[in-house]
């Protein structure tokens, strides 16, 4: 009697208040906006590094990743940098831009 | 892009137009005493072969620790920000100096007399000894009378009064002799003040020889040291990370395009961008040069080159971590299709900036900046900002290009010297220079200056 009250009592405990609560925040769906202007979405979690959606971006697209830069509000997006890092929000978009490169 | 090999940089070798400056470039690249390849093939004429067999080199090389590309993130731009503070420590301090002087002024003669009479203050050796002469000679007529008085002591009562009249009379000259050395030095130090105090007060303290310390900084000789530097990185391979300028990497591909006559890339751009805004930063925060805020070279791409259309919305949130009211220049790379300028939003003298290395105006770049202030202002701070009387500053003699190339490197000088407030005193000749000096830049994540 006194041996597996403690476990199922403790365990389950744990579960309920953050899964139920982080499941759903937890995710944010993100845009990757081309220059182009096409619009594709992506769910990730919100500390998974970033470099997950570039690449599967870029795998998508066709793209190398080297030749591309994801841009947040203005800032570099750094394939170790997480949603939660960037305080980015459910619907945020990130924009994808090509090289540029001038001389003349 | 994918298609990048070593072997690619080869045809970029062969346009080089200024095959002069090339083979100096590369001949300080590969003859080093430490490089094998010197020692093993060294001919007089480093041709483009040399090249081919560092870019073959490149895979004994890749797995050699490469010493010079630790993946500083923030460090590099930490690093660039307190050297900077230090820096202008030093002028600040000047500054305040400068500014307690005209305080004391402020606070009336007798505030000033203290000050330039007390021992314990330093003094300014331009302060010329002439009231000091003047209150001598006062003081040293006041004590020949009182001796003449005490010599002449008698009961009498006319001497007392005479002795009375004189000491009066000294007393007098004293004073009108310390009022007239404070008149005159005040005369002396409002004109000293006004020209320099205005200039200390706006960061640009007589810009001439300011700019020509930036410029000798930036053109300065590589050491050894550094020459080893540039010449490692140069022969990375094109995946190859070699830095990280704020969150930008900057690979062998991106750095190879800082070569001679390779035309510049954004990382390299957005990279002295981020090392940019980091000296604006610490120099801002010790209240000396302008308060500047840099964007990338995306936010033009953005808000209107890609569409060729105005899109505020495009770059909204790009100004949510900054308040335009604190800030005196906005700046940012234009890149138009192969084709680097700069642009400056001047919130501090009210007008648009446009500086092409090639001296067209770019009325679109213009207007855009003109209809983007206003609509940042209104959504930030509902501000309705009138800029009508705001002008566009488009000179005309400013150092230009004189070749197919040096675009980027154009523009990343006029930001240089714009953030600091500086003339622009370059020209041509500098470019091979400042190229090197923005890899090295970029390489150790701190500006020459």
């Amino acid at each position: 009697m006194s041996d597996p009250a403690p476990a199922p009592e403790s365990k389950p405990k744990v579960k309920d208040d953050t899964a139920g609560a982080t499941e759903a925040s937890n995710h944010i769906q993100i845009h990757v906006v081309s220059q182009s202007g096409d619009d594709v979405f992506f769910k990730i979690k919100r500390n998974t590094p970033l470099s997950k959606l570039m690449r599967a971006y870029c795998s998508r697209a066709g793209v190398d990743i080297s030749a591309v830069r994801f841009m947040f509000d203005g800032s570099r997006v750094r394939e170790d940098m997480t949603a939660e890092q960037l305080e980015m929000e459910d619907g945020d978009e990130i924009d994808v831009m090509a090289e540029q490169v001038g001389g003349q | 892009m994918s298609a990048r090999s070593p072997s690619s940089r080869r045809p970029i070798l062969d346009m080089l137009e200024d095959r002069r400056e090339a083979d100096e470039f590369r001949a300080s690249l590969v003859r080093l005493p430490s490089s094998p390849l010197a020692s093993a093939d060294a001919p007089d004429n480093a041709g483009l072969d040399d090249v081919i067999v560092i870019s073959s080199d490149d895979d004994n090389e890749s797995t050699a620790p490469v010493t010079h590309a630790p993946l500083r993130e923030d460090s590099a731009y930490a690093k660039a920000k307190a050297l900077s503070l230090e820096r202008t420590r030093l002028r600040r301090e000047e500054r305040t100096r400068l500014m307690g002087s005209v305080d004391e002024l402020e606070g009336g003669p007798s505030k000033f007399v203290a000050l330039m009479t007390d021992p314990s203050q330093p003094r300014d050796p331009r302060t010329p000894s002439r009231m000091d002469a003047a209150l001598e000679t006062a003081r040293r007529r006041r004590r020949s009378s009182l001796a003449a008085a005490s010599g002449a002591s008698s009961p009498d009562a006319s001497a007392t009064d005479s002795w009375r009249s004189a000491l009066r009379m000294a007393e007098i000259e004293e004073k009108s002799a310390r009022a007239r050395a404070i008149a005159e030095e005040r005369a002396r130090l409002e004109k000293y003040t006004s020209r320099e105090i205005e200039a200390a007060l706006r960061g640009d303290d007589d810009s001439g020889p300011h700019a020509d310390a930036l410029l000798s900084a930036w053109s300065a000789k590589l050491d050894d040291r550094e020459r080893n530097m540039l010449r490692q990185a140069f022969r990375a391979p094109p995946a190859q990370q070699l830095a990280c300028v704020g969150s930008i990497p900057i690979t062998g591909h991106d750095f190879a395009s800082l070569g001679p006559g390779e035309w510049l890339n954004d990382e390299v751009v957005n990279g002295m961008v981020v090392m940019l805004q980091a000296r604006a930063d610490a120099e801002a925060a010790a209240g000396v040069g302008p308060r500047c805020f840099f964007f990338n070279s995306f936010f033009y791409a953005s808000i209107y080159e890609l569409r060729c259309r105005y899109n505020y919305r495009k770059v909204r949130r790009w100004t949510k971590k900054v308040d335009l009211r604190d800030i005196d220049k906005v700046i940012f790379p234009v890149h138009l299709g192969t084709h680097w300028t700069l642009a400056v939003v001047n919130l501090r003298d009210k007008r648009f900036e446009y500086y092409d290395a090639l001296l067209s105006t770019n009325h679109a770049a213009l207007d855009t900046m003109r209809r983007w202030i206003v609509d940042d202002f209104a959504d930030k701070h509902s501000i309705e900002l009138d800029v009508s009387q705001w002008t566009d500053y488009v000179p005309k003699d400013i150092p230009v290009q004189r070749n197919g190339y040096d675009c980027g490197v154009f523009a990343l000088s006029y930001a240089n010297f714009v953030a600091r407030d500086c003339d622009l005193v370059f020209d041509q000749k500098h470019m091979p220079q400042f190229r090197k000096r923005i890899a090295l830049a970029l390489l150790e994540g701190e500006l020459p200056m």
